[in-house]
C-alpha cells in the first residue's frame, strides 16, 4: 500500500475511462485527487492482454469517439501516446456467395457499393444519410459532451429547429421503425445498417430510434487505439500522474462514508479509511447507493433514491468475444469481388436480412447463440498487436456477437471452448484460409467472464445498464443524478450508467468534471468545443 | 506538448525492471532522462496478466521477487510507492519425493532447516549447520559486492575458488584435496551422504541459474543455496502480482520527474562513427520514426542480440565485438511453464508438517542420476521425457497475496527445464499442450490430490516466452548465457567492459553481470557506473543503502528475525 494522506479534494471510485476523465480534468483545475481501483490495473474495460506475444483487446476494441472527444484534444491525449488509427473501410457485410457491400463513413464511397446491390438505393443512400449525418453531427455529438435536458424541455426546445424536430420524431420510433422509413430495399444494406446499430445490444423493437442513425454513423468512423486499448487508459493515467493525482490499485472500496446524507469519505475493504471534500463514484447504481452508500443513508436522503435503483434495467443481452492468435491473416473470399471489404475493420457474417438478424436476436434472447457475428483483424491496421519481428505473418483476429447472459444449455465455463471452434469454422466459410490456420492461442470472453472481471458489468452488462427510455438521457441514472450529482450531498456519479453512457465516449467523466469544478470553485480550464457552441445556439443542447 | 522532448541526458531502451531502475537512479541523481518501451505496459518479465479465468493473476514470467534485498529497495522508496513484498508460510522451498519424504529450506530460520534435516540425515544436518554458522554472516557481507558493484573478476578467478574451497575442506573434511577442480555434482556427492539431500540442493542450485556439472563457482551452489535461503530467502512475490514492482517503479519514476514512453519500439540507434548519439522508434511506434538525442549516455536494456545486431546492427561491429556477441548463448536457461488454477488451497498429504503453505518447490530429480540425465539433455537439445522440474515451482502466490486470485481459489506454477531448439519436424505450438500434459503426470505422482484440485490450466512454451519479449532470445529467463564461461566480466563477452560498451556513450543493463533476477542489480550496476562517468554520483546522499539493509528493516518491522545462529 502507497502512503496516502488522510484527506482528499476529491476521491474518485473507479479507474476506468470515465474515472480517469475526471480525475485528469480536475487534477489540472487545481483539485488533489485520490482515485482507486480494485483491479490492480487501471483502465476498467481499456483491456490489453498478451497471450504469447498476441495482444487481445478483450474488452473494448472499437472506439466510436475518439474523432469528436474534447478530451483527445484538451488533454494532448495524443502527446502522451495515444494515437488511434482508422480503417479504409469500417464495416463490410458478406455474403454466403462470396460477395460484400462495403461501408465507409463518406457518402457517395458508400453509394457506390451499394449500386452494385441496388442501383435505386444508392441514390436515396446519398438522401437519408445527407439527413442523418446531419441529426448525428449536429445535435447527437454535442449532446453527447453536454449534461441531458430534461426530457420535457428537451422536446420543447427541439421543437426550435429541423434537425430537432427530426429527432424528436426518431425519438418516438423503434429502430425498425426508422430503418423502414429510410425506403431502403436492399435487404444487404437495410441489414448491415440494422446490425451495425444493434451490435452492442440495442433493442431493434426498443424506441429512441435516434440512437440508430448514432451507432451508424459512429461505428462508420469507429477506430481503434494503436498499441491496444489499454494505451487509452496508460496515456490518461500518465496525464493524470503528471498532474499530480494519486492512484491506488488492488484498493477496492467497501462503503462510501457519509455523515448524516452527506459524503465525506470513504473506507477501504483493508479498513483505511481516507476523507474527501467529494467523491466521485463510477460504478454501477446498485452497487454505489445500496452496497457503497446503504439504503438507510439513502432513504434519509431522498424518497425514490432506493426504488429507483432496485429497478434499474441491465440489458437483455450480453457479447462473446473470441480471440484468436493465427499464424496468418484471413484472406476473404469476396476479396475477388470488392478488394477493400478483405480488410474492412468489421466484417458481417453469417446474416444477410433483416428477418435473419432478428431471429438472431430472438434467439440470444432466449439463451442461445447464433452463427452470426463480426469479425475483426486489428493486426491489419495495427501489426504490432501480433509478435511480427518474429512471425511477420501472424495476426489477431477476433470474432464478436451478441450473446446470453445466462446460456440455454448449461454453464459458459462448459461451452466455451466449443465457440471457440464454431466461429472460426463459421469464418473460414468467408475466408478458407482459415480452415487450416494454425491457432496458437485462443481466448474466449464470455458474459459470465465479464461480469467476473468487470463486476460493475452486472449480468454481461457492457454498458452497466440498457439503454432503454426510462434509463436514457436525464433518466439515466434517474431523475434526481443526471446531473451527476446526487441526493446524497458531495456524492457524485461519472459512470458509463449515467448519460450519455458506456462504450468508450470519453463523455460521462468529462461531463462529471464540469459539474464538480463547478461546485469545487475551480476554473474549468478547458474551452467547450465549437460544435456544442453551435449546437446550443439552436437549442440542440443544455 | 507531453511528446518526447527532442534531446535528453540520457536514454534508456527499454522499460524492463532494470532498465526502470537506471532511469530513477539518474534522474533522482539531476539527469533528465527519458524511458522507451515498445509495450503498453512497462516491466516486460515483471507481467502479471489474467490469460486464464478473471480475476486469476498469471505471473508469466518473474515469480520469485527478491527485490526486497536490493540497495534500491530502500534507495527509490519502493514501498511508499506501493510495493509490498509478501511470502506465504515461513518455509521457503522443498524438494518432495515418491515416498512422502521431503527436503526443506526455511526463510528466515537456519535451526529450523537443521532441524528439518536431521529428520533425514543426521550427517548431511551437522554439515549443513557447519557450513551455515561460517558461511552465513560471510554471505550477508558479500552480497553488495558480488551483486551490486561491477565485477572484477571473470571466468580464470573463479574457475579455481581455491579460498572458498580450501575453508570449506577445514570444516567438512570430507572434501577432497582437489576440491577447486570439483563439479557442483561432485561437490555435493563429496559433502553429502544422502541422495535425497544431494538431489534437492542441486535441483536448488539449478533454479538459482548455475549448471552443477560446471566446475567453479558452478560448484558452490549445493553448499551456498541452503544458506542463502535462510539468510536471503528467494521465495517472495508482491501484493498485485510481480507486476505491482512495475508499477511501484513508474510511480517512483515519475514522481521524479522522468518520462516514460510506452508504446514506442525503438528501430535504431543514432550513430556518429562509433559513438551512439540517440535512438530514432519504428514507424509502428506512438510516436512514429522520432528521433531523440541522447546528450550524455544511452543505455541498453535490451538483451545482447537485440542491442549489438538489432540498434546498431551487425555491420557496424567490430571483428572482436560481432564474435563474442555471436558466442552469446542464448539457450542456456530455458523454462517450459504450466499455470494452474486450484479450487482448494494447496495439500501434500502425508508429507512433513509445513509443506502446504511453502512458497515454492522443485520435483523431478530424485537423485543425482537425474541432473546428470538433465544434463545430457541439455548439452544435447533433447527435451526431457519424463519432465525435469526445476526452474522453480511456486504454490504460494495466493497463499502470500489473496488479492491474486478469486475468493476460494489459488494459483500455482512449475517451470520445467527444457531446450529451446526441438528435434526435426517439433514446434512448441504442436507439442505445447501435450509437454503440459506430461508436466501434470509427474506431480501427479507426487501429489495425485493436488491434481485433482486443478480447474484450469494454462502452458507456456519458450517459443510463447520469446513472442511475448523479442529481448528475451530463445525464451532465455536469464537473458543469456549463464554458464562459467559468462561470468563476471565476461558478461556478455570478454572485453565489452559491461557495463559499459566498446562504443560510445553507450551502456547496457541487461546481459551484464549480475544476470536476469528481480533484484534490480543490473539496473542499479549501469546506474552506478553512468553516475560515475557523468560525474554526478557525488553528493546524492540518498543514494546510500547497502544490499538487504532497507529489506531487514522490513522484515523487523513485521517482528521477522534473520541470522540466527545453530547452537
Amino acid at each position: 500500500m502507497a502512503t496516502l494522506d488522510r484527506e482528499y479534494d476529491v476521491i474518485i471510485i473507479g479507474g476506468g475511462p470515465n474515472g480517469l476523465l475526471t480525475a485528469c480534468y480536475l487534477s489540472k483545475a487545481g483539485a488533489k485527487v485520490l482515485l482507486l481501483e480494485r483491479h490492480h490495473e487501471l483502465g476498467g474495460g481499456l483491456i490489453t492482454e498478451e497471450w504469447s506475444g498476441f495482444r487481445f483487446n478483450t474488452h473494448a476494441k472499437l472506439m466510436m469517439m475518439m474523432d469528436r472527444a474534447p478530451a483527445y484534444t484538451d488533454l494532448e491525449l495524443e502527446s502522451w501516446g495515444c494515437s488511434y488509427r482508422y480503417p479504409d473501410a469500417p464495416a463490410a457485410i458478406f455474403t454466403r456467395d462470396g460477395r460484400a457491400l462495403t461501408l465507409y463513413p463518406d457518402i457517395e464511397r458508400t453509394a457506390a457499393s451499394i449500386a452494385r446491390f441496388s442501383p435505386a438505393d444508392a441514390l436515396r443512400y446519398v438522401d437519408v444519410m445527407q439527413e442523418w449525418y446531419a441529426v448525428v453531427e449536429e445535435a447527437l455529438i454535442p449532446a453527447t459532451f453536454t449534461l441531458p435536458m430534461p426530457m420535457l424541455d428537451m422536446v420543447v426546445s427541439y421543437q426550435q429547429s429541423e434537425i430537432g424536430e427530426l429527432v424528436n420524431e426518431m425519438a418516438e420510433e423503434t429502430f425498425l421503425e426508422t430503418l423502414d422509413n429510410t425506403g431502403f430495399e436492399s435487404e444487404l444494406l437495410r441489414t448491415a445498417i440494422l446490425y451495425l446499430g444493434t451490435m452492442y445490444g440495442m433493442d431493434p423493437d426498443g424506441g429512441l430510434g435516434f440512437l440508430l442513425p448514432l451507432f451508424y454513423h459512429r461505428l462508420l468512423n469507429a477506430s481503434i487505439i494503436a498499441n491496444g486499448s489499454h494505451q487509452l487508459a496508460g496515456s490518461l493515467a500518465r496525464f493524470a500522474n503528471r498532474n499530480g493525482v494519486t492512484f491506488e490499485r488492488a484498493a477496492p472500496v467497501a462503503k462510501i462514508l457519509c455523515d448524516g446524507t452527506r459524503a465525506i469519505g470513504v473506507r477501504l475493504t483493508s479498513g483505511q479509511e481516507i476523507m474527501a471534500k467529494k467523491v466521485v463514484a463510477t460504478t454501477d447504481p446498485q452497487t454505489t447507493f445500496l452496497e457503497m452508500v446503504g439504503e438507510d443513508v439513502c432513504n434519509k436522503a431522498s424518497s425514490s433514491l432506493v426504488d429507483q435503483t432496485k429497478a434499474w434495467e441491465w440489458e437483455s443481452t450480453s457479447l462473446i468475444d473470441v480471440h484468436y492468435a493465427l499464424d496468418r491473416r484471413p484472406v476473404h473470399t469476396a476479396a475477388a469481388f470488392d478488394p477493400v471489404c478483405d480488410r474492412a475493420l468489421v466484417k458481417i457474417m453469417g446474416v444477410e436480412t433483416v428477418d435473419e438478424l432478428l431471429e438472431h436476436i430472438d434467439l440470444v434472447r432466449g439463451g442461445g447463440v447464433g452463427m452470426v457475428g463480426a469479425g475483426m483483424t486489428l493486426t491489419d491496421l495495427d501489426p504490432m498487436q501480433a509478435p511480427i519481428d518474429l512471425e511477420p505473418n501472424s495476426a489477431v483476429a477476433c470474432f464478436e456477437t451478441l450473446a446470453p447472459y445466462k446460456h440455454s444449455d448449461g454453464s459458459w465455463d462448459d461451452l466455451a471452448a466449443g465457440y471457440s471452434r464454431s466461429f472460426l469454422d463459421l469464418w473460414a466459410q468467408y475466408a478458407p484460409n482459415l480452415a487450416d490456420a494454425t491457432v496458437i492461442r485462443d481466448y474466449v470472453n464470455h458474459p459470465a467472464y465479464i461480469e467476473a472481471k468487470l463486476p460493475n458489468m452486472k449480468r454481461g452488462s457492457i454498458k452497466h445498464g440498457a439503454y432503454v427510455t426510462t434509463q436514457m438521457l436525464s433518466n439515466r441514472p434517474n431523475i434526481d443524478c443526471s446531473s451527476h450529482r446526487t441526493p446524497i450531498e458531495n456524492l457524485y456519479v461519472a459512470g458509463a450508467s449515467v448519460w450519455p453512457g458506456g462504450m468508450v465516449l470519453l463523455a460521462g467523466g468529462y461531463n462529471a468534471a464540469g459539474v464538480i469544478a463547478d461546485d469545487l470553485g475551480l476554473e474549468r480550464w478547458w474551452k467547450e468545443p465549437d460544435f456544442v457552441v453551435e449546437a446550443r445556439a439552436k437549442g440542440l443542447v443544455g | 506538448m507531453a511528446g518526447p522532448d527532442r534531446e535528453y541526458d540520457v536514454v534508456v531502451v527499454g522499460g524492463g525492471i532494470n532498465g526502470l531502475t537506471a532511469a530513477i537512479y539518474l534522474q533522482r541523481s539531476g539527469l533528465k532522462v527519458a524511458c522507451f518501451e515498445r509495450k503498453l505496459e512497462a516491466g516486460a518479465g515483471a507481467c502479471t496478466e489474467e490469460v486464464m479465468h478473471p480475476g486469476v493473476k498469471v505471473n508469466l514470467c518473474a515469480s520469485n521477487m527478491v527485490t526486497m534485498w536490493s540497495p534500491a529497495y530502500g534507495d527509490l522508496e519502493l514501498e511508499r510507492f506501493g510495493l509490498e513484498m509478501l511470502t506465504s508460510g515461513s518455509w521457503g522451498m522443498f524438494h518432495p519425493f515418491r515416498d512422502r519424504s521431503a527436503v526443506m529450506f526455511h526463510s528466515f530460520d537456519a535451526r529450523e532447516t537443521y532441524a528439518q534435516w536431521q529428520t533425514i540425515n543426521e550427517h548431511d544436518a551437522e554439515v549443513f549447520k557447519t557450513i551455515y554458522n561460517v558461511l552465513g554472516p560471510m554471505m550477508d557481507a558479500s552480497l553488495h559486492e558480488s551483486q551490486f558493484t561491477v565485477p572484477t573478476q571473470g571466468p580464470d578467478d573463479v574457475t579455481a575458488p581455491g579460498g572458498l574451497a580450501s575453508l570449506l575442506r577445514m570444516l567438512v573434511p570430507e572434501i577432497p584435496e582437489n576440491a577447486h577442480e570439483l563439479s557442483g555434482i561432485e561437490m555435493a556427492e563429496a559433502v553429502y551422504q544422502d541422495e535425497r539431500i544431494r538431489a534437492a540442493v542441486l535441483a536448488n542450485s539449478i533454479m538459482s541459474g548455475s549448471h552443477p556439472w560446471e566446475r567453479g563457482m558452478a560448484a558452490l551452489m549445493p553448499i551456498v543455496f541452503p544458506v542463502l535461503q535462510c539468510t536471503q530467502s528467494v521465495t517472495w512475490t508482491c501484493r498485485g502480482g510481480s507486476h505491482a514492482l512495475v508499477h511501484a517503479l513508474c510511480s517512483a519514476f515519475a514522481a521524479a520527474g522522468g518520462r516514460l514512453f510506452t508504446g514506442c519500439p525503438v528501430d535504431k540507434f543514432v550513430m556518429n562513427g562509433d559513438e551512439v548519439q540517440g535512438i530514432v522508434l519504428s514507424p509502428h511506434a506512438a510516436y512514429p520514426e522520432a528521433e531523440v538525442r541522447a546528450k550524455r549516455a544511452v543505455i541498453s536494456n535490451l538483451s545482447c542480440h537485440p542491442t549489438f545486431l538489432g540498434l546498431i546492427g551487425e555491420e557496424k561491429l567490430p571483428d572482436w565485438v560481432r564474435d563474442g556477441v555471436h558466442a552469446y548463448k542464448n539457450d542456456e536457461t530455458v523454462l517450459f511453464a504450466n499455470y494452474w488454477v486450484l479450487d482448494r488451497p494447496p495439500h501434500w498429504e502425508g508429507y512433513p508438517e509445513g509443506i502446504d503453505t511453502a512458497y515454492g518447490f522443485n520435483f523431478g530429480i530424485d537423485s543425482v542420476a537425474d541432473v546428470r540425465r538433465l544434463q545430457h539433455c541439455m548439452e544435447n537439445d533433447i527435451l526431457p521425457d519424463p519432465p525435469i522440474v526445476c526452474g522453480l515451482s511456486v504454490q504460494g502466490f495466493a497463499l502470500a497475496d489473496p488479492t491474486q486470485a478469486p475468493e476460494g481459489q489459488y494459483t500455482m506454477m512449475a517451470w520445467a527445464n527444457v531446450p529451446y531448439k526441438l528435434a526435426d519436424g517439433q514446434s512448441w505450438d504442436n507439442i505445447r499442450e501435450s509437454y503440459g500434459d506430461k508436466v501434470d503426470a509427474l506431480l501427479r505422482e507426487y501429489n495425485p490430490g493436488l491434481m485433482d484440485s486443478v480447474v484450469a490450466r494454462y502452458c507456456n512454451s519458450p517459443l510463447d516466452y520469446y513472442r511475448k519479449n523479442p529481448s528475451q532470445v530463445m525464451g532465455s529467463t536469464t537473458s543469456g548465457g549463464v554458464g562459467l564461461q559468462w561470468y563476471g566480466t565476461a558478461r556478455p563477452f570478454p572485453g565489452c567492459g559491461a557495463p559499459r560498451t566498446p562504443f560510445g556513450n553507450l551502456y547496457l543493463s541487461n546481459s551484464i553481470w549480475p544476470f536476469g533476477t528481480t533484484t534490480l542489480g543490473a539496473g542499479y550496476v549501469a546506474a552506478s557506473v553512468v553516475a560515475e562517468d557523468l560525474g554526478v554520483r557525488e553528493g546524492q546522499t540518498w543514494w546510500r543503502h547497502r544490499a538487504l539493509e532497507a529489506g531487514r528493516q522490513t522484515l523487523a518491522d513485521r517482528g521477522i528475525q534473520t541470522g540466527f545462529s545453530i547452537p
